[in-house]
């Protein structure tokens, strides 16, 4: 006689097995940790809001590419400063300066240059004046480009401008930043470039690079080093910015690459793990329990109820499974404010029931023969207590393994459902993000990183289950533990 | 033991389908009907009568613009009576399913026909082939790979390659079909650049049918591999069990035992009896290949009925949606039928009366 095994001991004896709990709970702390830190509606406040994304570049690859590239991409990088260095005086005007730094390592050219400058307070109805200067390694100082800012007529003193909206100034595309290039580029490399001939070479590559002579073509290369950019400004004594920003955009960025919103994938993709696992668990649960309850219940009544369980089950079981479950969702979420992934459950479940009722059914007919039932029922036992109390303990081993086999069809479906456009675009789940992709065409413009890592999740969560569903098999059959 | 006839079996079978069939019209019926949906359909069909019926009038002269609008009035009273729109839908529901099964649903919004028409109709009718072609091909060559390797797999159980296999199996289960797509279009198509991104044709196609044939492979070697690749792992799995089971029958050990080649063993004993569970699973795989086929014509910009849903979702297409849904079942219900008359073929016990 061999030694009993518990379940659990077989289960973890096995290499799926291991292999499947340890993604699962992979699966669960990557989760906790986005429940625990991202907002609820992160969805609407973060993701789909284009201002939490708006400095970053876009449809750049991950960092970390520069190991297989075998030059160091440009990284992005933003310079925030909210004090002033102090004052200067220039033809007796006495300016405040405030300073951004950048220290560009790589043999690169920043892809452009962003200035933002938020709340300036103006303590006089004549405004202010800007001049913003631009510090190369090589100690050139260009004037890039100078504005003012007036209050609006009768406002209250201290007005506050760009408060609502902060300032954006474009450096590296605005015109009057390439009439300053021209002039220096044409003066100190003695070229004589027109202004249309900049504006065919991106003016980040004059800004942050010097020409050579290559074959009689003039290229530009990087210039490393420290750069400076000068923000002066002419005003009252009080009046102050808040807050100065200049972004350098990066030929890379962050884990995983951002997409054609700049949005930040690593980012969305994270977010993905609980919708993932939520999607599936629900899913399985609800459709397992509608299921197994309806095999039961027709493998045990009989008779008419029986009839009429088992003939819906079949036609529902025999619906081509795609094409029924697009009309659903489709025509829920066409009302108004139904959440979408609430439509896509409700669709996976109402098609997803009627293999499990056959297979329970056939099992409970074979059950209810057995000599403790008819001993249950001798005794004067209720249906509902002996399907509860003495038919479900005796299956709920094989229903378990199967809510969990159903799990990666559920999270497969969805995340096709999302790619098909019928998903909730405010939520970032790992299929909407391919279908960004693909209407973006990051395949055919090569934006791997876009396309490969939430098909590579989508797997790895259907996987996890896939491995814990085989890994309960030999419990769960108990005919395979002799092999 | 219950011998049925060939006419009684395949009988007893189309009544089944037939009952799946009326199943899916029924929910689409009921889904459009209480939604609303099907009133929209029909006051399009009946606004673009309308249109046509004014049309006419104001071509007619010696009709003032107040005839004409008192008469259109009167003519859309009587379109909106005769399609029944005063009653509701659960009344209608059986005229409703009449119009899904011959397609009378009006036209597309946004959508055309190659040849420029905008009826729901000729919009799908003409996209059938496509869509049959890329599937029969691809459950083909998936049958064709699963039986020839879950053949030799069969012979071979517990090895190494047996064990790669059902670790190959989950993977391919557990790959998205359309992301498996837009992988080989970035390895095929962007990186090697040696097969087309999507589509039917090239751009300026030959008008020759030789050259245009070839042509229309070369734009299909990339959705078929597809789904041969989505398909296959289970595939084999499945076939490989199926034969091994058999392959540990009495039948068998007693065949070997008389000292048959194995060859013939394989053949007459192991893989003939095993003919029918695998069919039966060549019924279950052409839900996957109809599911593949839709995500796979989706990503290739393939012209079937696949990409058609992808539009029409995108368009917000109703009808188109309704009418997809319908002849996807139609093809689906078809295609078992034909499978039912394969298996009087495979197994005598149907035919002995």
């Amino acid at each position: 006689m061999s030694v009993t095994r518990s379940g659990w001991q077989i289960y973890i004896s096995s290499l799926v097995g291991k292999a499947g709990l340890i993604l699962l709970i992979f699966m669960v702390v990557a989760s906790i940790y986005v429940l625990a830190t991202y907002p609820l509606d992160y969805g609407i406040r973060v993701w789909s809001n284009p201002k939490s994304w708006a400095d970053n570049p876009i449809t750049v690859p991950p960092t970390w590419v520069d190991f297989f590239t075998g030059r160091d991409l440009v990284t992005h990088h933003i310079t925030i400063t909210t004090t002033s260095k102090g004052t200067e005086t220039i033809a007796g005007l006495k300016f405040k300066v405030y300073e951004l730094d950048y220290d560009l390592e790589e043999d690169g050219f920043p892809t452009y240059l962003m200035i933002k400058i938020y709340n300036v307070s103006m303590y006089s109805e004549r405004g202010v004046y800007f001049v913003i200067n631009f510090t190369r390694p090589d100690g050139d100082e260009i004037r890039l480009i100078t504005f003012a800012e007036v209050p609006p007529p009768n406002s209250d003193l201290p007005y506050i401008a760009f408060s609502k909206n902060e300032k954006i100034i474009f450096l590296s595309k605005e015109r009057s930043v390439g009439f300053s290039l021209l002039t220096y580029i044409n003066t100190k490399y003695n070229l004589n470039y027109t202004i249309d001939k900049l504006n065919e070479i991106n003016y980040n590559k004059v800004l942050f690079g010097v020409p050579t002579e290559e074959g009689g073509d003039v290229i530009w290369k990087p210039l490393k080093g420290v750069y400076k950019i000068n923000v002066y400004m002419l005003g009252e004594d009080k009046d102050k910015i808040a807050m100065l920003k200049a972004v350098f955009g990066g030929e890379s960025y962050g884990f995983l690459g951002t997409d054609d919103n700049g949005r930040d994938l690593a980012q969305g993709l994270l977010f993905g793990f609980p919708v993932a696992l939520a999607i599936g668990f629900f899913t399985s649960i609800v459709t397992t329990a509608i299921g197994a309850s309806l095999g039961i219940i027709s493998g045990y009544k009989g008779g008419r109820v029986d009839e009429i369980i088992q003939r819906i089950s079949d036609v529902v079981y025999n619906f081509p499974f795609l094409p029924i479950i697009i009309l659903i969702v489709f025509i829920i979420s066409r009302m108004p404010g139904f959440p979408r992934l609430l439509a896509i459950f409700g669709a996976i479940v109402a098609l997803g029931w009627p293999g499990l009722t056959i297979l329970i059914r056939s099992m409970v007919l074979s059950l209810k023969q057995s000599q403790f039932i008819e001993a249950a029922k001798a005794i004067g036992a209720s249906d509902r207590r002996i399907m509860f109390k003495h038919i479900f303990p005796n299956l709920a081993p094989f229903i378990f393994a199967q809510m969990i086999f159903f799990t990666p069809g559920a999270i497969l479906a969805e995340a096709a459902l999302s790619f098909l456009g019928l998903g909730d675009p405010n939520i970032p789940t790992w299929g909407q993000i391919i279908e960004e992709s693909f209407r973006a065409g990051a395949a055919l413009n090569g934006w791997w990183w876009w396309v490969l890592p939430p098909g590579l999740l989508i797997m790895l969560a259907a996987i996890t289950f896939v491995f814990i569903a085989l890994g309960l098999e030999p419990i769960v059959n108990p005919k395979l533990q002799e092999r | 033991m219950i011998i049925l006839g060939v006419p009684r079996y395949l009988g007893v079978k189309a009544f089944n389908l037939m009952l799946v069939l009326l199943g899916v019209l029924l929910l689409t019926a009921i889904l459009f009907g209480a939604t609303g949906l099907s009133d929209k359909i029909l006051r399009a069909i009946i606004s673009e009568e309308v249109r046509g019926y004014r049309a006419q009038l104001s071509q007619q002269k010696g009709l003032t613009p107040e005839e004409i609008n008192h008469l259109v009035e009167e003519y859309k009273k009587n379109l909106e009576i005769e399609y029944g729109l005063d009653k509701p839908w659960y009344v209608r529901l059986p005229d409703m399913i009449r119009r899904i099964v011959i397609l009378d649903l009006g036209t597309s919004k946004h959508m055309t026909s190659f040849t420029g028409s905008n009826q729901i109709r000729d919009i799908i009718v003409e996209r059938v082939p496509y869509t049959v072609m890329l599937m029969t091909t691809a459950v083909l060559i998936v049958f064709a790979i699963g039986l020839g390797f879950g053949t030799w797999l069969s012979t071979k159980v517990g090895s190494l390659w047996d064990r790669g296999l059902s670790f190959f199996a989950s993977i391919s289960y557990a790959t998205p079909t359309w992301w498996l797509a837009l992988l080989l279009i970035l390895i095929f198509s962007y990186y090697l650049d040696i097969l087309p991104y999507g589509g039917l044709l090239s751009p300026n196609p030959p008008k020759e049918f030789l050259p245009r044939l070839l042509d229309m492979m070369y734009h299909a070697i990339l959705p078929i591999m597809t789904l041969v690749l989505a398909l296959s792992g289970s595939a084999i799995y499945i076939y490989r069990s199926i034969l091994v089971s058999t392959a540990t029958e009495d039948f068998v050990t007693v065949a070997r035992a008389k000292g048959l080649p194995e060859n013939l063993v394989l053949r007459r004993y192991i893989i003939r009896p095993s003919l029918h569970p695998i069919l039966t699973n060549l019924v279950l795989g052409l839900a996957g290949s109809l599911t593949g086929a839709i995500l796979t014509e989706t990503v290739f910009n393939w012209p079937g009925m696949g990409r058609l849903y992808y539009e029409a979702i995108l368009n917000i297409d109703e009808p188109l949606i309704l009418a997809l849904t319908y002849v996807f079942t139609l093809i689906y219900v078809a295609a078992r039928f034909i499978l039912e008359i394969l298996y009087i073929v495979v197994d005598p016990r149907v035919t002995v009366e």
